[in-house]
Order: C-alpha cells, then structure tokens, then sequence
C-alpha cells in the first residue's frame, strides 16, 4: 500500500513538474525531429548493443538533444574510447534523422609491474610483481586479469615462491548498473629452506566468486565463497608463515596466508577515490569476513585510506589496517602508515612517463600486545607509455617491544 | 555548401590531434577583445578575435544544436555594476542546409539570422557583434570596462552532478576491485583522451564553477567612458 501511494505521488510529481524541468533544461524539443535509426560507427571490438546501451533515446521517438548530450558525456567518460563524437544524418524523410555514436577505441590492454625490496621482521624479499588485464573482454566492457607474482629470498631464511590468479571481473552483470561478479582462480607454490633441516615445500590452488552490489555512488557490499582444494600440505600443521600466500578475492584483492578450505566472504566498503593509481582526494574504507561455515570461525577485520591534496603537487595519505598486519605481496606496506607523495611530471623518459610520484612515510604494525614494528616505506609510481603502472619501493623495519626478535 | 558528409569523412581522421591541441591549450587564457560602441542609447559590445574550439566546424555539422554562452559584465573602478547573459544557438538543417543562428539576451530573442556557408557562422562566431546590453544612461561619465566569458557548449552542474554520479556507479571507480585497495599493483583502465576531456569539464566544477565547458574563452575591453563613444543608428 505504502508503494502504491509512492508511486501515485511520484507519477503525480512527474506530471506537475516534468514539462517545467524539460523546460528548465532548455531543451530544443521545437526541433521535431524523429530518430529514425541509431547507429555505431568506428567500434572494432566493442559492440554496438554496449554503445547504445549508453544512449537513452528509441527509435521512432522525438529526439532528444540533451539526452544525446548526456549521452556523449557519459561515453566520454568511459575508458573504453578515446574518442566520441555524435552526429545526425538524413533519415528516409524530412523530420527523420538517424542517430550515428562515433567512437575511436581506446586500447584495452593494460599492465603493471612492481620491484619491491622488503626488509622486515626475519622475511627480506625481493618481490617482483606483474598484472596484465583487458578492460574490454567481449567488447562488452568485461574485465580479464592475469596476476603473477615471484617472491625472491634476500636472506636464507625467508620462502622462495610464487602465486597466481586468473581473474574475471563483470562491472554490470546482466547489463545491471547495480550487480558485479568477480570470480578467479589462484594458485601458489612455495620453499622454505631450514638450517639443518629439510626444505618443507607447499603448493595451493582455490577459487573464488563473489557477486557484489552498488549502493548509492560510492558504497558497495559483496557475498561470495571461496574453496582451496588443499589448505594444510602433506594434512601436517603449517604455521601460517610457512603457508602459501595465495592471490584472493574476498571483496578486494588481497593474499591469505591462512584460510579454511570453505569459507564465506562477506564485505561492505565504501570508495570515492578518484584514481586508483595516483588518488588526489577521497576515501575508502573496506569492512570483511571470512566466515569458516564448518568451523563458524570468522577473520575479520577493516581497511581505511583517505588522500588530501596538499599545495599544487604534493599529497598526504593516512592508511590503516588495525586488525591484522599481514603483507600484500605485491605493495608491501606496514599496519598504519602516514605517507607524503609528490608529483612527477609527465616527460619522454623510459620511453615516455604520463605521470608519477615519488611517495616516502613511516608506519607502524601491531604486531601483539606487547611488540610493535616501526618501519618507513619510500618509492616511486610511474603512469609509463610502454610498461603501464610501475611501482619501485624499499621497506624497511625494526620491532620495538617486550616480544621483540631483534 | 560543401558536401557536409565529405567533411565529416575528412574530420573524423583528426580527432586526436585536435583532442591534444585542446587539451594542451590552456583553459584561462584569454585571447577575445572587447571593443565597446553605443547604439540607439544603448551599450552594446563587439567579442572580436574569439579563441575558437578546434572541433568547431564538426560541431556545426552534427546537425544537433551548438550552444555558446557568453557571459558580460560590465563594470566600473573593477566593481561589476551589472552583468547581461547571451546565449547563442546555431542550428544545422540537414534538408535545407542552412545555419540558423539565434542570439538570446536574458532569455530574449534580439537576432536571428541564416547562414548559407559554414565559414559566414565561423566568421560571424569569431567577430560577435552584440547590440543594447546596457542602457547608456548606467554611469555615463566613469570610467568602465566589459568583461566577458564564453563557454561553447556548456554544461550545467546538475546535470554534470547526474553525470558524474553515473560515472561512478558504472566506471568501475567505486568498485572494490579490478584495482585493488592497495595502488601497488592496481591495473587501471587505459588512459582516454575523451575521459581527460570529461575531468576537465568536471575540475572547472570542483573549483566552484556553477556552469562549465569543455572549451571556454574570455576578454576584456580597455577601460572606457560612456560620452566617449559615439551613438550609431541600428543597421
């Protein structure tokens, strides 16, 4: 009853006040033209059904210019293309034109590379890291991507591994503004070397699915389950430093360490960052639960980040993970970090630098109760013409405390 | 007229060039000359050597409705005593192949004229005569000067708003990852010209703009007295 009455009030807004919006707008509806066919022209792989999905006008209705206005905003502002124009041509009578979506494809292959060098706790690894994804799978704006990851021992103690996944992200599932799928398979090898002892070596694989849904511009939650097919090698106990670092989705891509075989992943997080590489303001906060269904065990716990601009060039980015201090293989960093970032400007070098920055700052992790790990990360993110996002950084850092190895 | 199809054939092979001539151009400069004159007792103001977009010609031959909104203001000792808002449309009837070109004050139509060749609107876009601004009675002995902004093809804020919240919900920005939550190894999606032309739009807005454009242009007179100029007769 109460949605019949909203529905009658919303119909009864829309008739009051909708000519007078439409007017508002300062639409050119005297124009009486009539679309007579929408057409694509330029798309190589993207399809045409995608594009117009974009264009909210029907055949044999009047034209709209606003709309086709909005609409060529709104397709600017994908990263599909490059560039888009929209035109009319005669139609097969006078009043009838048809719609022709112009667009220059942009390359939809994308790669990032990372060299991390990492001096922490006992474990100092060199990481090499690499991501090759393509944005437009199908031409229907579909993601595929290809994770790789090496870890390479700098002292005797620390594993030599590596870990994989192969991803596929659906940013509108079914044609939804609303529901995504993210879905991969991850697999992971690794070596332990001990004095005196044999080398003990894992290897895992799973797979995971999580189907998300937006809410509002910014929020999103997510519901998915992950399955690894062996969790504990060999059925003896790993401690959870020795296991493998596996590539996983739970609403973000993150590395395990520890995990049952069958687990529920639920998340809710909110971003507005505006750019995922070199964010000039915003925030994101990311909440999780890995809930053991056959144990009723949960891992949980919350991410935090927010940037501010700081004069013309310059950056500050506070970062937290107050619930656990485990390592993201791929960008190393410590529990809570306070980081300056500077801009570099785009030049030839390497082949051509679209943007960058250099970024240094302190962290700490609780480690337990009684031990602390006080650290400082510096690095360097270049935007490059050849090899994409290149991430170069160096950790380092000591442990403070009662609990304290060295 | 020109084959507009040929045209559009020949044009369509320089988007690029043209995209990084507008985005390395930068927004503020200021290339229009005001030149004021009197007319019939009323202030009226020639917008010569207007800094024209690049896609200009394409755009009038799309056959939609190019919009330019000219913002005047006219002031005195740099106090602004008042501010007109002249919205020019320029209209491409693909049957007929003309140019309309309708000039709206404060949402009154003043002009309407029809153009045969695309060169005669660029022409008359570039030198904008603009008659009875201002009533010349408004400070006839002080020093003045005008000032005027133009923006092709403006966008409004809420529907940029609308936009901008579109975007966000189905660019992916929001989502928890293709990227990830830590931007080491974050793959994001390939840089597009056409999405850099969309930031622009969407920074004027951040700055605190209440309209914005992708191409924008201003000027300024020299300072000038009312009793200086002298008052034509309307052609």
């Amino acid at each position: 009853m109460r949605l019949l009455v909203r529905a009658a009030f919303a119909c009864l807004m829309v008739m009051a006040f909708g000519p007078a919006c439409r007017l508002a707008r300062g639409s050119d509806q005297d124009t009486k033209l009539i679309v007579q066919d929408i057409q694509c022209r330029g798309n190589l792989s993207t399809s045409c059904k995608f594009i117009r999905g974009h264009l909210y006008l029907q055949v044999g209705r009047l034209l709209d210019e606003d709309e086709v206005k909005d609409a060529k905003l709104r397709l600017s502002a994908l990263p599909n293309f490059k560039f888009v124009d929209i035109h009319l041509e005669k139609g097969s009578q006078k009043g009838r034109v048809v719609v022709v979506i112009e667009v220059a494809e942009a390359d939809s292959f994308t790669m990032a590379f990372v060299l991390g060098t990492s001096f922490r706790r006992s474990t100092d690894v060199q990481t090499l890291a690499a991501r090759f994804s393509d944005h437009n799978l199908f031409g229907a704006g579909k993601i595929l991507d290809l994770l790789v990851l090496g870890e390479v021992p700098i002292t005797e103690s620390a594993a030599r591994g590596y870990a994989t996944r192969l991803g596929y992200f659906d940013p509108q599932l079914f044609g939804s503004s609303r529901y995504f799928l993210a879905t991969g398979l991850f697999y992971s090898k690794s070596a332990h070397n001990f004095p005196y002892l044999s080398s003990l070596n894992n290897g895992g694989a799973g797979v995971d699915a999580s189907l998300g849904r937006r809410f509002g511009s910014f929020s999103y939650a997510t519901v998915g389950y992950r399955f690894i097919f062996n969790s504990s090698p060999d059925g003896r106990y790993t401690p959870s430093s020795l296991k493998n670092q596996y590539l996983a989705f739970d609403g973000n891509l993150t590395t395990l360490t520890d995990s049952a075989k069958n687990v529920l992943l639920l998340t809710y997080g909110r971003n507005s960052e505006d750019d995922p590489s070199f964010p000039t303001r915003g925030w994101m906060f990311h909440l999780y639960d890995n809930w053991d269904t056959s144990r009723h065990g949960h891992f949980a716990g919350a991410e935090a980040r927010a940037t501010w601009r700081w004069g013309s060039n310059s950056f500050w980015t506070v970062q937290t993970r107050p619930f656990n201090d485990f390592n993201a293989p791929f960008d190393d960093d410590l529990g809570t970090s306070l980081t300056y970032a500077r801009s570099i400007e785009a030049s030839d070098r390497f082949g051509g630098i679209r943007r960058g920055r250099w970024y240094i700052g302190p962290g700490v992790t609780v480690v337990n109760h009684s031990t602390l790990e006080l650290g400082m990360k510096a690095g360097i993110r270049l935007d490059t013409r050849y090899l994409g996002i290149v991430n170069l950084y160096v950790i380092g850092s000591r442990q403070v405390g009662t609990g304290a190895r060295y | 007229m020109p084959d507009t199809d040929t045209q559009r054939d020949i044009k369509v092979k320089l988007p690029l060039p043209l995209l990084l001539l507008l985005l390395l151009s930068p927004l503020s400069t200021r290339s229009a000359e005001l030149n004021p004159f009197l007319q019939e007792h009323h202030l009226g103001v020639i917008v010569a050597h207007v800094r024209l977009p690049p896609t200009l010609r394409k755009d009038l031959a799309s056959g939609l409705t190019n919009k330019i909104l000219i913002r005047v203001a006219l002031s005195q000792d740099g106090k602004p005593l008042t501010r007109k808002l002249v919205d020019i449309a320029v209209r491409y009837d693909l049957w007929e192949e003309t140019f309309s070109m309708d000039t709206r004050v404060d949402d009154v139509m003043v002009d309407s004229q029809t153009y045969r060749q695309m060169d005669d609107v660029v022409a008359a876009l570039g030198n904008l005569r603009l008659p009875g601004l201002f009533p010349s009675q408004t400070a006839p002995r002080a020093e003045l000067a005008l000032t005027a902004e133009l923006l092709f093809n403006p966008v409004e804020k809420e529907r940029m708003d609308e936009i901008r919240k579109w975007v966000a919900e189905n660019s992916g920005a929001a989502l928890p990852d293709p990227t990830t939550v830590r931007p080491g190894l974050s793959a994001p999606a390939p840089a597009s010209d056409s999405r850099a032309l969309f930031n622009r739009i969407f920074q004027q807005y951040a700055a605190g703009a209440s309209i914005a454009a992708a191409w924008k242009d201003a000027g300024s007179s020299k300072p000038f007295k009312v009793e200086e100029l002298r008052d034509e007769q309307a052609r």
